[in-house]
């Protein structure tokens, strides 16, 4: 290799600004190319991580539930669990079984109960009073009931001795038996279907001579749960398996089982839907960031080019080729910009926790990310040679001819109208609705990938439609001389001079803003969304109906709950409107209300508080709800004072709100509800003490399903953070231009300054040119983002049925940020412009 | 003994710059044959064509019209791999700046031994440094060098490089009078065993040179 290529890596250090520039387009590209696959991954961990998160631990991995199995078999299943379950790494394994009915027989009461047996059950409860292993073991509620003691002997059907009084098991149930929900509580509230409480039995040998009555559930449950959307398909594949092999040798023995249970199966389809949703999302704008990223690398090459362009010339006249002087700025910017796209590999890495919504990753993923960032850096190589290869070849080698003009066309060509099209798309299939259900009896939530780039398809068009209309602005400056604001005539002309990059730096920047405020716009109001829908479903942060029987005695709350509840009552009005009933006192501090919406709503509550007149109870009319005095017969006459749109709780937005006073007879009232701030485990903690009756019970955190919400607010979230790396991109590119411009820009201003130009008026006119790039960039971007968002978020609502709809935040301290932001760079651009002026040699302004 | 052939012969050469106003004409129907050795100094009024014509016979700028011969061989329409062949064995061009004769990175011996590789030729001669009145500066970095030894070293190069032609445009413009002096008297010793091409109005190097051509309007004239 000849002297200049070996030299070449250390000649990098000459200019340590390129350097500085290279190193920091290598990061951004790798940073923009690794944060998409562990965003995406991340996105799946976080979409599993909330299905994980509405399920019973236990019931994750695959489980065995056959129903009707005689005592014969119950053994015979659970002796072949425990034997085959290990084989495929499920080492812990749970059985239990359960009578479909039966009584207690022991003081000639017999209750309705159940019996039970559950291995490890006896550890896991609460003993009242005795404790010994070897009888029955009745609930505190069925003992008292039954007057039983320690030592009594069911009458029938052939069982042990009672040895131990347990505490019934309440909500909220501890992690052990979370599986056994629907067995072990008891609803306080009776209904049809509702199950009696289960007497343990301490084997189950004593169950062996039932017949076909039993429940039967075999658990596998797993000492760490799947974290990571592989992780679980690996625990699905093997519990497939396993429950297969154990069908199969019941199945030899004659015990038809009717399969086993993946209740995580649609959960993980769903959080392998939501990864690919976000995938198909983000793909074409991190594509897009990776282009601009190595647009990038080709203005450092064009730079290098013309830094380098005297060493370049001689090279060439000494008979190198285009290609090797390609290679040569390959071997002098590789350094740095390896440097660059490690440091971006890492950053990606590290602040994935910062950006991405969730920390866990498949372990191929890391592996991946660096094989795509090694791909990048090769695509960043390749770039920087063709770049210099071509700008060689042009500037020296190619025959000069008014040819440029053959590929004038292609600008001519409205390239808008293709991403303008692919919006109206978008469009008509988001009026449509964005999310779906698919998937016949299993349905599951599915969003329409394509109706979710809309804002994506308006920010890309308005981009380009913005860099045309300033690039035609530009070329029709020719013809305007403003020689009497000369600092504005002369920014007009390098602005002219320079219209590719500045129109490619244009296009950039309005990408950048458009999408960091349309993510940020987007994402932020669906997060709202999802909060505000919950808490309008629900009521408040945790709710439960309790019995009108509580509520007409007017029994006291437990303390738990008493400082942060409220009771609010539904009932039904003329024409079905929905009559709302709530204790104006206590409503606020307890309800979930917009905090937009907490005046409004709090001069309402005072209207109900007051007195009525004419002897009708005040009334807030809510929606189209007949106006005038209503009659109900469970309800004092009311009329309405105030009407309103929507008020806080009320689901179906038509009807009448009234106080609990105007209400005679509680126990007339459909139903009653405790709404309280609590969380539900407290709410039904607390009232299970109390003795106060239950049912329905209902939390902020899971009232609705999340996680479509949560796949635009991933997905708009890494948009955000595109555009925030773009805006970098937008910036550097700026300083990178000026930087190039520095000849010219010196020439120019030494020459304006030798004509009689003012240093101030230079300055002025320098930051004149970047701050109306700036400006330009921020009202179009911020603009379009700003349009973009409120237009779409509305649309882009997973719940349309509920209100209220999602609404964009204020953006006004984003967009604030932004400018100070683009100030900085005008300031620290202007300043390298005139700079360069200033520090101008005399040498070369001779043959500019 | 018959006369030998020139090295290098223009027929008709035009070159004309593709301008928004339509073409503008640099050099028009020059016909010009260059000897094996001898210096010849292209003279002329700024924009008269010189260095126009001189890239053109450095190969690196091809003629709108016309042929360029090399060793009675056309090669003006010869392909780009073809002429940069030419380029790296035949021919050295020496800049008006002699910072661009030059890479900044290396020392003067680097420097040397770079032009001596891009040739595919053997290491020069340290010795080769004092017949340049270079004598010590082996280790210097070319930015420690003046103007005129720079100028040297420039033509120092074109020499290790074996290219039996040198073109140097306005090699003196820059240097003061000494050292321009001193640049005029290695050119005029290159000039005794390969040919060297000269565009300059540098009186001296006029008076140096054993032929002088005329450009006006990118027209030759033979001058005396």
């Amino acid at each position: 290799m000849q002297l200049p290529w070996l030299t070449a890596p250390l000649a990098a250090l000459t200019s340590r600004w390129t350097a500085l520039v290279a190193a920091v387009t290598g990061a951004l590209l790798t940073f923009v190319a690794a944060a998409g696959v562990l965003y995406v991954d991340a996105a799946g961990s976080a979409a599993l991580g909330y299905e994980k998160g509405q399920y019973c631990a236990q019931l994750v991995p695959p489980s065995l539930e056959p129903a009707f199995v005689s005592g014969g078999q119950a053994a015979a299943i659970r002796e072949a669990a425990h034997r085959i379950g290990p084989r495929y790494g499920f080492d812990q394994v749970v059985f239990a079984a359960y009578t479909t009915g039966g009584e207690l027989d022991i003081n000639g009461f017999p209750p309705p109960v159940r019996y039970g047996y559950r291995e490890g059950a006896l550890d896991h409860l609460q003993v009242v009073e005795g404790g010994g292993r070897n009888g029955l073991w009745v609930p505190d509620n069925v003992a008292a009931a039954t007057h039983t003691r320690i030592g009594q002997l069911p009458q029938r059907p052939p069982l042990p001795p009672v040895s131990a009084i347990y505490r019934q098991l309440h909500n909220p149930l501890p992690d052990w038996w979370c599986s056994e929900q629907g067995d072990v509580i008891t609803p306080s509230m009776a209904g049809d279907g509702v199950k009696p409480p289960v007497v343990f039995l301490p084997d189950l040998s004593w169950l062996a001579g039932y017949g076909p009555v039993l429940d039967v559930s075999v658990r596998f449950p797993v000492t760490r749960l799947p974290g990571t959307v592989s992780e679980a398909q690996d625990l699905q594949r093997r519990g497939d398996a396993m429950l297969a092999a154990l069908r199969g040798t019941l199945a030899d023995q004659g015990i038809r089982t009717t399969g086993g249970i993946e209740r995580f199966a649609q959960p993980l389809r769903a959080a392998t839907t939501a990864r690919r949703h976000v995938l198909s999302l983000v793909l074409p704008l991190t594509a897009v960031s990776l282009l601009v990223g190595l647009a990038g690398v080709a203005a450092l090459g064009a730079q290098y080019a013309q830094r380098r362009r005297a060493e370049l010339w001689l090279l060439w006249t000494r008979g190198s080729s285009p290609g090797a002087l390609g290679g040569k700025a390959v071997l002098e910017l590789a350094a740095p910009l390896a440097l660059g796209e490690a440091a971006g590999l890492l950053l990606a890495r590290l602040t994935v926790g910062w950006y991405a919504p969730d920390t866990a990753l498949d372990p191929g993923t890391g592996t991946l990310a660096v094989l795509v960032a090694a791909a990048v850096f090769a695509a960043g190589l390749v770039t920087l040679a063709g770049t210099v290869s071509w700008r060689v070849h042009r500037a020296f080698q190619a025959v000069r001819r008014a040819g440029r003009a053959r590929w004038r066309w292609l600008r001519l060509v409205p390239w808008e109208l293709g991403t303008a099209g692919l919006a109206v798309v978008a469009w008509t299939r988001l009026a449509r609705g964005l999310v779906h259900t698919s998937g016949g009896a299993a349905a599951s939530a599915v969003i329409d990938p394509v109706a979710l780039a809309f804002p994506l398809f308006v920010v890309l068009t308005v981009a380009g439609v913005v860099v045309r209309l300033f690039r035609t602005a530009l070329a029709g400056s020719r013809r305007r001389a403003w020689w009497w604001v000369p600092a504005i005539q002369l920014a007009m002309r390098r602005l002219a001079a320079a219209a590719g990059a500045i129109g490619g730096i244009v296009l950039v920047g309005v990408l950048a803003i458009g999408t960091l405020t349309v993510g940020h716009g987007i994402a932020a109001s669906e997060r709202a969304a999802l909060v505000a829908k919950s808490g309008t479903l629900v009521g408040a942060n945790s709710s439960v109906q309790i019995a009108t029987t509580a509520v007409q005695a007017r029994t006291p709350l437990p303390d738990a709950v008493h400082g942060n509840s409220t009771v609010v009552g539904f009932d039904i009005g003329p024409s079905r409107d929905q009559i709302m009933i709530v204790d104006p006192a206590t409503f606020a501090r307890a309800a979930w209300i917009d905090p937009g919406q907490a005046d409004r709503v709090r001069h309402l509550l005072g209207l109900l508080a007051a007195p009525g007149t004419g002897g009708t109870a005040p009334a807030v009319r809510v929606g189209p709800a007949r106006d005038g005095v209503v009659r109900v017969p469970d309800v004092a006459p009311f009329a309405p004072v105030a009407t309103v749109d929507d008020f806080p709780g009320m689901r179906g937005n038509v009807g009448y709100v009234v106080a609990a006073s105007a209400v005679a007879q509680p126990r007339l009232v459909n139903s009653w509800y405790l709404w309280s701030t609590t969380d539900l485990a407290t709410v039904t903690g607390a009232l299970d003490r109390a003795g106060i009756s239950f049912t329905d019970a209902a939390s902020i955190d899971r009232a609705l399903d999340a996680l479509p919400f949560y796949t635009v607010v991933w997905t708009f979230g890494f948009i955000r953070a595109l555009g925030a790396v773009l805006a970098v991109v937008a910036a550097a590119a700026l300083l990178l231009a000026v930087e190039t411009r520095r000849r010219q820009n010196a020439l120019s201003g030494a020459l304006a300054g030798r004509m009689g130009l003012r240093p101030a008026t230079l300055v002025v006119s320098h930051c004149a040119e970047l701050g109306a790039i700036a400006l330009l960039v921020l009202v179009a971007g911020g603009g379009v983002g700003t349009v973009g968002a409120g237009v779409s978020a509305p649309r882009l609502d997973p719940a349309p049925w509920l209100l209220p709809r999602p609404a964009i935040p204020q953006l006004a301290p984003l967009l604030l940020a932004t400018a100070g932001g683009a100030a900085l760079v005008v300031g620290a651009a202007a300043w390298i412009a005139v700079r360069s002026v200033r520090t101008a040699r005399v040498a070369e302004l001779i043959r500019g | 003994m018959a006369e030998r052939a020139p090295v290098m012969a223009l027929h008709e050469v035009a070159v004309e710059y593709p301008t928004a106003g339509g073409p503008v004409t640099a050099v028009a129907g020059a016909d010009l044959a260059v000897a094996h050795t001898g210096m010849t100094v292209l003279t002329g009024p700024s924009g008269s064509g010189k260095s126009t014509l001189l890239r053109v016979l450095g190969l690196v700028e091809r003629p709108t019209r016309g042929t360029v011969e090399l060793d009675g061989t056309v090669v003006s329409g010869l392909p780009h791999r073809a002429l940069r062949r030419l380029r790296r064995h035949r021919v050295a061009l020496v800049a008006q700046n002699p910072v661009e004769n030059l890479l900044p990175q290396l020392t003067v011996r680097d420097n040397l031994r770079a032009a001596a590789q891009s040739a595919h030729r053997p290491a020069p001669e340290p010795s080769l440094l004092d017949r340049l009145g270079l004598a010590g500066t082996a280790g210097w970095r070319i930015t420690a060098l003046s103007g005129g030894q720079q100028q040297r070293l420039a033509l120092g190069c074109a020499l290790v490089r074996g290219a039996g032609v040198v073109l140097a445009d306005e090699p003196t413009s820059q240097l003061d009078a000494k050292s321009a002096g001193l640049v005029v008297d290695a050119l005029a010793d290159l000039a005794g065993a390969m040919t060297v091409v000269v565009a300059s109005h540098d009186p001296r190097l006029v008076a140096a040179a054993d032929r002088v051509v005329r450009l006006h309007d990118g027209r030759l004239r033979e001058g005396s």
